[in-house]
């Protein structure tokens, strides 16, 4: 597992999230570096579309970060969306609009946990991410469980190392990436990530 | 049964995460990532269970990844809500009108130029600045930043885009256009790019 350790290419023309509709706008066909700077011109038809192909990522990762507390998660990540919209005259690069959101959502919601008092990081009232359904019956129930597991796991692990985890295995961002988001050498990053991977690994065991 | 010393020192030291036979966790990704089998993985209980554990833990991750929890109801409604109560701040400028006095949004009327350009095949509209006139009040004076097509073509094109800009201006606004200058920022290829998945 593990995508290569490669900058995260610009978005195609046409490529978007599966459930993002085309809409009227006639956006939907334009690349990213386009609604980005589009954007940043203050047209919000291109900015809707950038919230429409991040909003299930970004809404995702800080869900796992902050352990299933859908309200906190919901709070942050529209938060990182509007702080994008002010802030775009300052995101330079059209194509490192992505990278932005991963990092202010990261360090959002590492701030949320900071603040939470210990008993809540293991918080055992939030429910496990919902697994969705699958085509095959006794795999979907498998997958159910042993997704369960898994972000119990999850909330188990330090929010940095959680952070590592989720940012590289989930959504594929760069060991360089990751390193300067948490401002560490890409090297401990993969020891976090090594370190990370055994813990959850082990609680994996029984789902086998 | 024969114990492999560890392989990989600096590894172990990172993860902390020693099997009884020596080895770490992270020797046995390793190895899976590698697609390496040993005769000690073969063989030792430890690495075994070790692996059943991240063949587990790469199932379930696979599984996080095919299914992105869904933001609830009502998410993009009430970011765009907020956006739209931004814009309504923005900068205006008077519209020629006979009795009172009417303003249009500059963003809005970028909206209107940089669909002119959408319709030229090979030109894509990016950021639009526009300023009045300062000799003519019902001119205004537009610098677009643009992305073309690779390949022949782009003059052409842009020529095209000028024509629509300076059309669409008095035809759907009332304003005339007094200067417009591009500016190429952006090259893109048909086939370029591989798709981002996650």
């Amino acid at each position: 597992m593990g995508p290569a350790d490669t900058t995260v290419p610009r978005q195609p023309t046409g490529t978007r999230e599966p459930d993002a509709p085309g809409g009227s706008s006639g956006l939907v066909e334009l690349d990213e570096a386009t609604l980005v700077a589009r954007a940043r011109n203050r047209d919000p038809a291109a900015f809707e579309m950038l919230v429409r192909r991040y909003q299930r990522r970004i809404y995702s990762l800080c869900l796992r970060m902050l352990n299933g507390a859908s309200g906190e998660a919901e709070d942050v990540a529209q938060e990182v969306f509007l702080t994008a919209w002010r802030r775009l005259p300052e995101i330079q690069h059209d194509g490192a609009f992505g990278s932005w959101l991963y990092r202010t959502a990261t360090n959002r919601c590492l701030t949320v946990l900071q603040r939470r008092k210990p008993v809540d990081e293991l918080d055992d009232h939030n429910t496990p991410i919902d697994t969705g359904a699958d085509a095959d019956p006794a795999r979907a129930v498998h997958n159910s469980e042993a997704m369960k597991a898994l972000t119990l796991a999850l909330a188990q692990l330090p929010p940095p190392q959680r952070a590592c985890w989720l940012l590289r295995e989930v959504h594929g961002r760069s060991y360089q990436e990751i390193a300067e988001l948490v401002e560490a050498t890409p090297t401990a990053v993969r020891g976090r990530i090594a370190r990370a991977r055994a813990e959850l690994a082990e609680v994996m065991k029984p789902w086998r | 049964m024969e114990i492999d010393p560890p392989r990989n020192s600096q590894s172990t030291q990172e993860t902390g995460h020693l099997l009884p036979c020596g080895r770490s966790v992270e020797d046995v990704w390793d190895d899976m990532e590698a697609g390496r089998v040993t005769d000690h993985s073969l063989h030792c209980p430890h690495c075994t269970t070790a692996r059943a554990g991240l063949d587990e833990l790469t199932e379930a991750t696979r599984a996080l990844i095919d299914d992105p929890a869904q933001p609830p109801a009502g998410f993009l409604d009430k970011i765009m809500t907020a956006v739209r109560a931004d814009l309504s701040l923005g900068r205006t400028i008077p519209l020629p009108a006979p009795t009172a006095q009417i303003d249009i949004s500059t963003h809005a009327l970028a909206a209107v130029l940089r669909y002119a350009v959408d319709g030229v095949d090979g030109v894509r509209a990016h950021q639009c600045r526009i300023e009045v006139s300062p000799d003519a009040p019902q001119s205004v004076r537009v610098w677009m930043s643009v992305a073309v097509r690779f390949g022949s073509g782009q003059v052409s094109a842009l020529d095209e885009a000028r024509v629509r800009v300076a059309a669409a201006l008095p035809e759907r606004i009332g304003l005339e256009l007094e200067t417009l200058d591009f500016e190429v920022v952006d090259v893109w290829l048909d086939s370029d790019g591989q798709e981002e998945l996650r």
